[in-house]
């Protein structure tokens, strides 16, 4: 297999549990192009955020390679990892992970700061304005809706111009409008900022609007 | 992370008041710590200051002959004040009667510690250190002396050929016991005068005093100096060696303190701890984020570290504010009842303060921080944030061993620190595991109850981990307390003991047996008599005619087994064996003795020997031996058939040999007994001495004052310094509420959204806590009785008794508090939304 962009190469994933070995992911392969907009569905337990989570360097696969961003993670050590996702990645997740001491401004604020940017609170507060959101940057998490929050974490997400954004399932969390909403403002971000998009989700309706699906069951790419 | 990242998360973290309850944990402990420290150090060093009156300076070196000008030399070289004291005894002649007195010849500068209060014809005159003596040509005299001779102020005694003027009637002075015969009638004069009395001769039986005033290091130097010089002739003393009974009183009361400071850090690096960790598991959510962000390990702990460090030092600062705050204005509010003039502070307490803060706080943060910074970013997905921060283990041991070392190098007592700490833990260990039976029992009986009682009992059983490690946690203060509380009290009583009201203030001796019901009917009459009397005779051991306690005698000679030193008074004498002694006789066991070898008495009638267990083990003496003893010619042969542990301190009359009612009967002998009047009766003693012209009357009413003074002293003392401990134990109980307040909101905020009525939930909260107190009062009553057990028998030298209402009272202050302080951490948010609470804890 030709080294791509975003890429796994007979990865698989195992862990121990009290009644044995578990199998997550299982010798599976995959790529992914630079602007490409990829989702990776499948029912709860096939593995999909496990994968998300290992294409983003987060985790480690128990065999295999894995590609981000034309660096092969298995080279990296964890701070290499770091240090990559700092310069390149983007998140949203689907519990917000928003730091409830920090405001909306300065939750968005922290990727630009740990990449030690200047101009850290300017991009900040433009991004919050792009997501609609240019009246409460002075507010915490806790007094902001699901649907504000989760748009915080956009603004977050793309604060340092990412590369490649990871999302996990982004809507779970909110309702049908307001997710409607909230995937309509990440993809029209990642036009805007020409990144990679790997969308973990389970709604089809919301797989079909990317460029390639593939689908996870036990571990395994079916499709 | 660049540092500048890691001083805006710090900023901001400390803007949204996410280190407050840490640093006001921090800042509470290290203020309370150092409170008590201080009082503490204060304490102990004022006690040390006022029972050093008790020698009426630091420390002595006594001896037979007069000190050498060069040791007053050495002690002024080296800024060691010094004064002079001769006791000797001496009949002092008034009108045309005479009375044999223990005199007190003392030089300018006496008394270096302590007063002397005496009243003069201008009243009672309290002589601050220094001014303690007569001038020249004058003497003071005791009451006792007083009215022996009927002499009044302004009076002329003689003392040998000296005549001397009384200016003043003695009341209490710091060193009662520091004459040559420490009960008889009682007479100071001034040093200048001992050469015209001519009372001074070869032979005559002096005790010289050179009395120390210093720093405890230049008397050490000053004590290595002189050794050698002292050797043979004189003897280094401090205030232990004055007797057994305050050196007890001493030990207890600094052992006291010890434990009430060891224990006031244990608490604060409880409540540190507790809020550590708490502040760890809240930052694991921040550490994954940022993780996924790119932030590296090396970065997160450097971020970190910073914060610790700066809480620390602020918090340090802060607490040592609090603390020497409210030692001051403690000390203003009660200073009245603080009953010792206390020195000031030292810088040890702030140190010990400041240590326990910084310790614990990077013994329970650092594994912490270390196990967050290896927190997998995965988590942030996983959303299982609170399982990766469980490096409880790792977090507890380090921590205990940081408090450990931090107990041992407070207290320097291996055995207080062990005792006191793991005592403790191990019995709530064991209750730990005890409360996880319960508790699932508890949900068994839950399931058939309904209600809040069901939702209860399901609360509790449902983290049977969390609760019992709550039990524990809630049992630790509360055992603290009951342990101080009960000691305090125990100790007070066991001093209430030694110096019960009407203690005999007064030895009767030199009863002849024709006297013994007059001078009976008296005593009954006015004054409080147990009507105790104790037929004494003098003799001496001797050689028996057929030689049968020839191996007795030989035994009696070789090297002696015990440190002479322990025995008191006429006991420790190096050849007590050929000096003529007191010999008494009793049919029954006396107060205050108890029996540790044989029978007292086999039968009345047989000529036996009882003999006190340190004097028998200094003569190398045992059961069965024979003795014989001479009573002015008449020998009598005793075995000895039992030996008896007794009680010096009880201010009753003791004996070292008591002989069987036959062994002296028709051996000619006086009487003595002792007996209570009220002070300064001297009315009582002349009206005594005038129908008994012939009596001897000892007084021991200052010793008894002074003695009784100290106690009451330390008595507050101690009660003060329960109260800080108890002000201690209130944060540990508010930090572990606090410690688990978000799991039971976040709950308490599901169970409302899912329908159940505020009311209910309320209760079911109250009942939860309720429960947990019960629990670990039950818990806190076992660890007392363990932790009582060990330090009474260990190291207070105590006897140990059951505490069968501890099981009632703590049970009943565990739920009482922990409810109280339940309802008190949860307050606010039950006012509030279900869904706010939710998005706070979440």
């Amino acid at each position: 297999m030709v080294q791509s962009y975003i890429g796994a190469r007979q990865v698989s994933k195992r862990v121990q549990v009290s009644t044995g070995e578990l199998t997550i992911l299982d010798n599976l392969s995959l790529t992914i192009e630079r602007r490409e907009r990829c989702a990776i569905v499948g029912e709860s337990g096939s593995g999909k955020t496990t994968l998300l989570s290992i294409l983003a360097g987060l985790d480690v696969p128990t065999d295999g390679q894995v590609w981000l961003a034309g660096n092969e993670l298995s080279a990296l050590t964890e701070d290499g990892r770091a240090r990559l996702r700092k310069q390149y990645v983007g998140f949203v997740f689907q519990t917000f992970q928003l730091l409830g001491s920090l405001t909306a401004i300065e939750n968005v604020m922290l990727p630009a700061e740990l990449r030690g940017d200047d101009d850290a609170d300017e991009r900040a507060a433009e991004c919050l304005r792009r997501v609609g959101l240019g009246d409460r940057l002075g507010h915490y998490p806790a007094k902001l809706s699901g649907g504000e929050q989760q748009r915080v974490a956009l603004a977050r997400a793309f604060a340092t111009n990412p590369e490649v954004l990871f999302a996990d399932e982004p809507t779970g969390n909110l309702d049908t409008r307001t997710g409607r909403k909230i995937i309509d403002l990440m993809f029209e971000l990642g036009e805007e900022f020409e990144s990679t998009l790997v969308l973990v989700t389970h709604d089809s309706q919301l797989a079909s609007r990317c460029d390639r699906v593939h689908e996870l069951e036990l571990g395994k790419i079916v499709s | 992370m660049r540092s500048r990242v890691a001083i805006k998360l710090f900023a901001r973290d400390l803007r949204a008041g996410e280190l407050n309850l840490l640093a006001l944990a921090l800042c509470i402990a290290v203020g309370t710590v150092t409170m008590i420290a201080l009082f503490a150090d204060q304490f102990r060093r004022s006690i040390a200051t006022e029972s050093n009156s008790f020698l009426a300076a630091d420390r002595i070196i006594t001896g037979t002959t007069q000190v050498p000008d060069s040791f007053i030399e050495s002690a002024s070289a080296i800024g060691i004040d010094t004064a002079q004291l001769l006791g000797f005894v001496s009949m002092i002649y008034f009108a045309d009667q005479n009375q044999l007195a223990s005199v007190k010849a003392v030089s300018a500068g006496y008394p270096l510690r302590g007063e002397m209060r005496i009243q003069d014809t201008s009243g009672e005159q309290v002589l601050a250190s220094g001014n303690g003596h007569p001038a020249a040509g004058t003497a003071w005299i005791d009451r006792l002396l007083q009215a022996h001779l009927g002499i009044e102020i302004g009076d002329t005694i003689e003392v040998g050929v000296k005549p001397l003027r009384v200016t003043g009637i003695i009341l209490s002075e710091p060193d009662p016991s520091s004459g040559f015969m420490d009960f008889a009638p009682r007479l100071t004069m001034n040093w200048q005068d001992i050469a015209e009395t001519q009372v001074i001769a070869p032979g005559s039986q002096l005790t010289y005093r050179l009395l120390l005033r210093g720093e405890d290091d230049a008397l050490e130097d000053l004590r290595g100096d002189l050794s050698e010089e002292m050797e043979g002739q004189f003897r280094w003393r401090d205030v232990r060696d004055t007797g057994q009974r305050l050196a007890r009183v001493l030990d207890r009361a600094e052992g006291f303190i010890m434990l009430a400071g060891l224990l006031s850090v244990a608490l604060g690096g409880v409540a540190i701890s507790l809020c550590a960790h708490r502040y760890a598991w809240r930052r694991a959510s921040q550490v994954a984020v940022l993780k996924t962000l790119g932030a590296r390990p090396a970065e997160l702990y450097l971020a970190y570290l910073l914060q610790f460090v700066f809480i620390g030092l602020v918090a340090v600062a802060l607490g040592w504010l609090l603390g020497t705050g409210g030692h001051a204005l403690l000390l203003t509010l009660v200073g009245d009842a603080i009953p010792v003039a206390l020195p000031d502070p030292s810088a040890q307490p702030l140190i010990v303060g400041a240590l326990t803060g910084l310790v614990c706080l990077a013994a329970f943060a650092l594994p912490s921080i270390h196990a967050l910074c290896s927190v997998s970013p995965m988590s942030v997905i996983r959303d299982d944030l609170a399982q990766t921060v469980n490096a409880r283990r790792v977090t507890f041991l380090v921590g205990a061993g940081a408090i450990l070392g931090l107990l041992i190098w407070y207290t320097q007592n291996l055995l207080l620190t062990g005792l006191a700490l793991l005592g403790t833990l191990a019995s709530i260990f064991l209750f730990g595991l005890i409360a996880v039976l319960l508790l699932r029992i508890g949900r068994q009986l839950g399931k058939r109850t309904g209600g809040m009682v069901r939702l209860a009992l399901s609360s509790l059983s449902r983290h049977p981990m969390l609760n019992a490690t709550h039990i524990g946690i809630f049992a630790m203060p509360i055992c603290v307390l009951l342990v101080i509380f009960v000691l305090q009290y125990e100790v007070l009583e066991e001093w209430r003991g030694m110096v019960p009201e009407n203690t005999p203030n007064y030895f009767v001796m030199n009863i002849r047996p024709e006297e013994v019901e007059g001078v009976k009917a008296l005593l009954d009459e006015k004054s409080a008599y147990q009507g105790l009397v104790f037929p004494m005779a003098r003799g001496r051991f001797a050689r028996s005619s057929d030689g049968t306690d020839q191996e007795a005698l030989e035994r009696m000679d070789t090297d002696r087994g015990v440190d002479a030193d322990d025995l008191p008074g006429e006991g420790r004498e190096t050849d007590a064996r050929f000096r003529t002694r007191n010999f008494s006789s009793s049919e029954t066991l006396p107060q205050g003795n108890e029996l540790v070898a044989g029978a007292f008495w086999s039968d009345p009638n047989v000529m036996e020997a009882s003999l006190d267990e340190e004097y028998a083990q200094w003569n190398r003496l045992e059961l069965g031996d024979r003795l014989s003893i001479d009573f002015s010619g008449q020998m009598v042969e005793v075995t000895i058939t039992s030996l008896r542990s007794v009680k010096w301190d009880s201010f009753q009359p003791n004996f070292f040999i008591l002989l069987s009612p036959a062994a002296l009967n028709g051996v000619p002998t006086t009487f003595m007994g002792s007996f209570y009047v009220d002070t300064g009766n001297a009315e009582f003693i002349r009206n005594l001495l005038s129908r008994f012209p012939t009596l001897s009357v000892f007084s021991v009413e200052q010793l008894v004052l002074r003695f009784r003074d100290i106690l009451d002293k330390l008595s507050r003392a101690m009660e003060l310094l329960m109260f800080l401990v108890l002000a201690s134990a209130a944060l540990v109980m508010l930090a572990s509420t606090m410690a688990s307040r978000e799991l039971r909101l976040r709950e308490y905020g599901l169970l409302r959204t899912l329908g159940g009525s505020s009311q209910m939930v309320r209760g079911s909260l109250l009942l939860e806590f309720a429960g947990l107190g019960l629990f670990a009062g039950l818990a806190a009553a076992l660890a007392t009785e363990a932790s009582l057990y060990g330090l009474q028998r260990a190291v207070f030298e105590m006897d140990f008794m059951w505490h069968p209402t501890l099981y009632l009272y703590s049970p009943l202050a565990g739920l009482i508090i922990i409810s109280l302080l339940g309802v008190f951490g949860t307050k606010r948010m039950m006012n509030i939304t279900p869904v706010t609470i939710l998005r706070e804890i979440k």
